[in-house]
């Protein structure tokens, strides 16, 4: 019973990307045959080859991984200085602007748009990487925040009290004593953030106007929205692009599947 | 006191995540630069009759680099081209790849146009977001720099289409270098065997695709998933039936009702093409399941390539068949314009002239049939050719009809798009769609 | 004792020291009023607006953009299904999440691993789903049609269906967040002690009640959390709809996030897409406020 469960569980959540890999390694007039191919017959790499000559794909890639790795820092810096201004330093008022922080969660990105467009056209923000970053981090910001904040404040204080008595300025104490303590949660959240930036599609579509800015997520919805373009989806190249853009995901969820467990569940459940 | 360095944590990771973007930008910026000089370099020593450009160097200030955004396929079609106009000139052009879509463009360019900046020099601009350009005073008038020769080339049915959607308030603002039409591709062999002619009116389309329905063969199919897909094919059908299509119209209700009877009440077309793209409506005509259907001239390359499936009769062209306004597909497509605020507007404008040309339009369209239209200069080189052979047909049986205009196309297209599909896939009534639509279109304004 | 004294001199000291405090904040402040707060604002003020960049200039028009959504389909219909999307979503995700969940809690050969799988739907791109399973839903060349062929006969025009298209949407977004349902739950079911277990089955309690007496009253307030968190962040998505049906057929997947970027993007009409998205404000709003009076109800702490 458990066992049956369990094989149903990873078919349902396996099979999909079997499909697109499969799909990939198929030759384009291959994959509208009725009933559809369950297994390689024909393996061809054809189609990565055409993906490569038909778009910018390292520029893409590039893109999405200097976009993504910019954010993640950005945003855990940024968030890790608050963090530290909530948990340790407890002012009046800490705890409403932690509240308030958390609760921006819920204004949704979509509804800012229009006044982001205006602003970064006016500011010259538009097709920057500075802009896209400083998009993208703000994104992910209060849930850096959720996670941080009630982490530093588990931590015991005692070590930190005996640096600022041997004499340990701020800095000092941040360098050698507070990024060191929290570096398992500040890591976690720099994989995290890495992951929901290198996902994200909304802000890059309508801030990486140009060629050279565009990320994979981007080229990708590109080829599967425009019919008109080249005449149809080319599901070809799409499941292609689907597996360049799926790999580093799986590489680093593999590597790191305990901290991002630790990461993600510590929000909801203390 | 102490708040001093700890902003410089902050802005030492800021400066770090700047450098890094800065570095990769000026990376970007060095490689694209590095990929022009090269492809120059062997040019120079092999012209060496060309003496003005090879001896102007001296005075290299008068060197400009345009920037001329088109598509990517038709890249290599343009480089020769360019090449004698650089050989000419003594300027360079920068090939850009450019949005595929109307829409795209809209989005990519408006915002530097709206702040007096322009990225290019040239454009390849669609029909879908060059109006709204020129309405916008972001395009440079043409009507002085193209010569009337080169206006004298294109027919006489392409006037009303270039004052329409080429010009506004008398102003010539883009050239033509597309010609898209919706041909009717059948199957001349299954025709031909059964002795039968391709269908000629609406009535016979229906009865012929009867005669050929026998799931999963159908007698006619058309792509129409959003976005888009289902103004082509309403916007065709009202060319047939006489309707205005923005105005939603009476005849535009019948062309409306047409679409629907021929999926619902004849069943000759199937309901999945309302999830079908161009690429599947292809697919399924090249897996021998349709008698007859409208497609872009795209196909006729992509059936021609299927060396599998493709022999002679299997897809050829007929004329389309006549709805109460007669046979009639509306035509559109892309043309080159340049922008206000180029940063070379004179020689791009010199350019534009160039490239547009009775000497170099059949270049072009020799290089890449997404530039063969029926102009006079083309026809008189490609004339007897595959595809020129049904355009030169069309063009005699005044079957090209103008692609309907509103100054909000790309809006008004989408209400199109979107009443359709309610109507088609029954979620309202036709009295229901064109009243949606007439409310829709007068909100645009 | 020093440290007591040291600390206490520093916290003092930091506490009236807003500089350092404002500092601190800074960027993160920054950032959030900067990409937040100030387009959140002037979003409002746009939406009594005509403005399409092409058409300059802008004007104000008062009510007139609201009055347009009241009478546009496509605004009603997205209003309807963004929430029918989003309330059906999380109530699967919740139930599929909770079955993940007691299954990864039980100990099997391989568990890590299938833990480790049950990351990768949430790790891979939302897009990367929707355009994968729009080519498994396709209604002639699709997998999942041939596999229903073959069991029970028949094929769905999943993606023309007006119901087939919202089912698919919805199997498809469900597929995608269930995974990190599943994971908050698992940790709120490692976090119960087993002794209360224990002391059911003492009792002869049996495993069902055990788990509608002990287990759900103990994480009530991890699924509230989790479950507000969906919903909002669900409000708000887009690239499902977007890369998979477009909305279609006519308007029947359509949602509010998706219609204001087409509004906005494709056709330029910034005024009236800046009304569009004060409806989701709205929707979000109250969203969140019967959220906040769930909360106290189960007594979460942020």
């Amino acid at each position: 019973m458990l066992t049956a469960a369990v094989l149903a569980f990873l078919f349902v959540v396996l099979f999909p990307f079997y499909w697109i890999v499969l799909s990939s390694f198929t030759p384009k007039y291959e994959l509208f045959t009725i009933p559809p191919r369950y297994w390689f017959s024909n393996f061809t790499l054809e189609n990565y080859q055409v993906l490569a000559e038909s778009i910018p794909l390292a520029r893409y890639f590039v893109n999405s991984l200097l976009f993504a790795a910019g954010s993640s820092v950005v945003s855990v810096a940024a968030a890790f200085l608050a963090s530290y201004a909530l948990a340790r330093i407890q002012f009046r008022g800490a705890n409403v602007v932690f509240i308030v922080f958390v609760m921006s969660l819920a204004l949704p990105q979509v509804g800012g748009l229009v006044p982001l467009f205006e602003l970064f056209k006016n500011t010259n923000l538009i097709n920057t990487y500075h802009g896209l970053v400083m998009l993208m981090s703000s994104l992910v910001l209060p849930f850096t925040i959720w996670i941080l904040v009630p982490f530093l404040r588990q931590i015991p204080y005692e070590i930190e009290e005996a640096a600022i008595i041997d004499g340990a300025r701020l800095p000092q104490l941040f360098w050698f004593i507070t990024l060191p303590i929290m570096r398992p949660a500040l890591v976690t959240m720099l994989i995290i953030n890495f992951i929901i930036a290198w996902n994200e599609l909304i802000y890059p579509l309508v801030f990486a106007t140009s060629g050279s800015n565009k990320t994979l997520s981007v080229g990708l919805v590109e080829l599967a929205v425009q019919p008109t373009a080249g005449g149809g989806r080319p599901w070809d190249l799409l499941s292609a692009m689907s597996v360049v853009m799926i790999v580093p995901i799986l590489v680093l969820v593999l590597f790191f599947q305990r901290l991002i467990v630790s990461g993600l569940t510590r929000g909801a459940v203390k | 006191m102490k708040s001093k360095p700890v902003t410089r944590i902050s802005r030492r990771q800021f400066l770090k995540a700047a450098g890094l973007a800065a570095g990769s930008l000026s990376m970007g910026v060095g490689l694209s630069a590095c990929a022009v000089p090269p492809a120059r370099v062997p040019q120079q020593p092999a012209q060496p009759a060309a003496p003005s450009p090879t001896q102007a160097p001296a005075a290299d200030t008068g060197r400009k680099t345009l920037v001329l955004a088109i598509q990517g396929f038709a890249h290599d079609a343009m480089k020769p081209v360019l090449a004698k106009w650089e050989e000419r000139t003594g300027h360079k052009v920068t090939l850009e790849s450019g949005p595929v879509t109307g829409n795209e463009m809209i989005t990519k360019y408006a915002p530097a146009f709206q702040s007096g900046v322009s990225p290019v020099d040239v454009m390849s601009d669609a029909d879908d977001s060059g109006p709204a350009f020129y309405r916008a005073g972001w395009m440079e008038p043409l009507d002085e720099v193209i010569p009337q020769e080169t206006w004298d080339d294109f027919p006489e049915s392409f006037k009303q289409q270039i004052e329409v959607w080429h010009s506004f308030e008398g102003k010539r603002y883009r050239v033509p270098h597309e010609f898209a039409i919706g041909y009717t591709f059948y199957r001349k062999d299954w025709f031909d065997e059964r002795k039968i002619e391709p269908p000629k009116t609406w009535d016979e389309v229906v009865a012929i695709g009867k005669e050929f329905t026998n799931p999963p063969v159908f007698g006619t199919m058309e792509a129409l998933i959003k976005p888009g897909l289902a103004f082509v094919y309403m916007a065709y059908l009202a060319a047939q039936s006489g309707g205005n299509l923005f105005a939603f119209d009476d005849a535009t209700a019948k062309a409306f009702q047409f679409a629907y009877d021929l999926i619902h009440t004849h069943k000759i077309m199937p309901e999945t093409t309302l999830s079908m793209d161009y690429t599947q409506q292809n697919e399924e005509y090249m897996k021998d399941h349709v008698a007859f259907m409208r497609q872009w001239p795209f196909f006729w390359d992509v059936a021609r390539g299927n060396k599998d499936w493709y022999k002679e009769g299997r897809a050829e062209i007929a004329l389309p068949p006549a709805g109460p306004a007669g046979a009639k597909s509306w035509w559109g497509g892309w043309g080159f314009s340049v922008p206000k605020f180029a940063p070379n507007k004179p020689e791009a404008l010199d350019l534009i002239a160039f490239i547009t040309n009775n000497e170099n339009a059949p270049i072009l369209a020799k290089g890449q049939s997404w530039f063969v239209m029926p102009r006079k200069s083309i026809m008189a080189v490609m004339g007897n050719e595959g595809l020129a052979v049904h355009m030169q047909r069309y063009a005699e049986a005044n079957v090209p009809s103008p692609r309907p205009f509103h100054p909000k196309v790309a809006e008004a297209q989408s209400v199109v798009d979107d009443v359709a599909t309610l109507y088609l896939t029954k979620q309202i009534s036709l009295a229901e769609a064109m009243q949606q639509g007439k409310e829709r279109i007068a909100a645009l304004g | 004792m020093p440290a007591r004294a040291a600390r206490f001199r520093l916290t003092q000291r930091m506490r009236r020291n807003a500089t350092l405090i404002g500092l601190l904040l800074l960027p993160a402040i920054g950032l959030r009023l900067f990409t937040a707060v100030y387009p959140f604002f002037n979003t409002i003020w746009l939406s009594f607006h005509d403005w399409n960049p092409a058409f300059p200039p802008q004007q104000f028009v008062g009510l007139k953009n609201f009055q347009a959504l009241t009478r546009d389909i496509a605004v009603t219909s997205s209003i309807s299904f963004t929430i029918l999307f989003v309330v059906v979503s999380t109530l699967l995700e919740i139930a599929l999440g909770m079955a993940i969940a007691l299954i990864l809690n039980r100990a099997f050969f391989g568990r890590g691993a299938v833990r480790a799988v049950n990351l990768i739907p949430w790790a891979i791109p939302m897009v990367v789903a929707a355009v994968g399973f729009r080519w498994m839903y396709d209604t002639q060349y699709g997998i999942i049609n041939d596999l229903l062929h073959r069991t029970i006969g028949v094929k769905v025009p999943w993606l023309v269906d007006f119901w087939g298209a919202r089912a698919a949407v919805i199997a498809t977004n469900v597929w995608k967040s269930t995974p990190f349902v599943g994971l908050v739950l698992l940790a709120a079911l490692q976090g119960i002690p087993q002794d209360l277990y224990e002391a059911g089955r003492v009792d002869g309690t049996n495993r069902i009640s055990a788990f509608f007496y002990i287990t759900l009253p103990l994480i009530m307030p991890q699924i509230v959390t989790i479950g507000l968190f969906m919903v909002v962040w669900q409000l708000a998505a887009f690239d499902l709809v977007f890369a998979m049906t477009g909305g279609g057929p006519g308007f029947a997947t359509q949602v509010l996030a998706y219609r204001i970027y087409q509004v906005a993007f494709m056709a330029l009409n910034f005024g009236y897409a800046s009304a569009i998205s004060m409806v989701l404000f709205v929707v979000v709003g109250v969203a969140s406020v019967i959220g906040l009076a769930l909360f106290r109800k189960v007594e979460v702490s942020l």
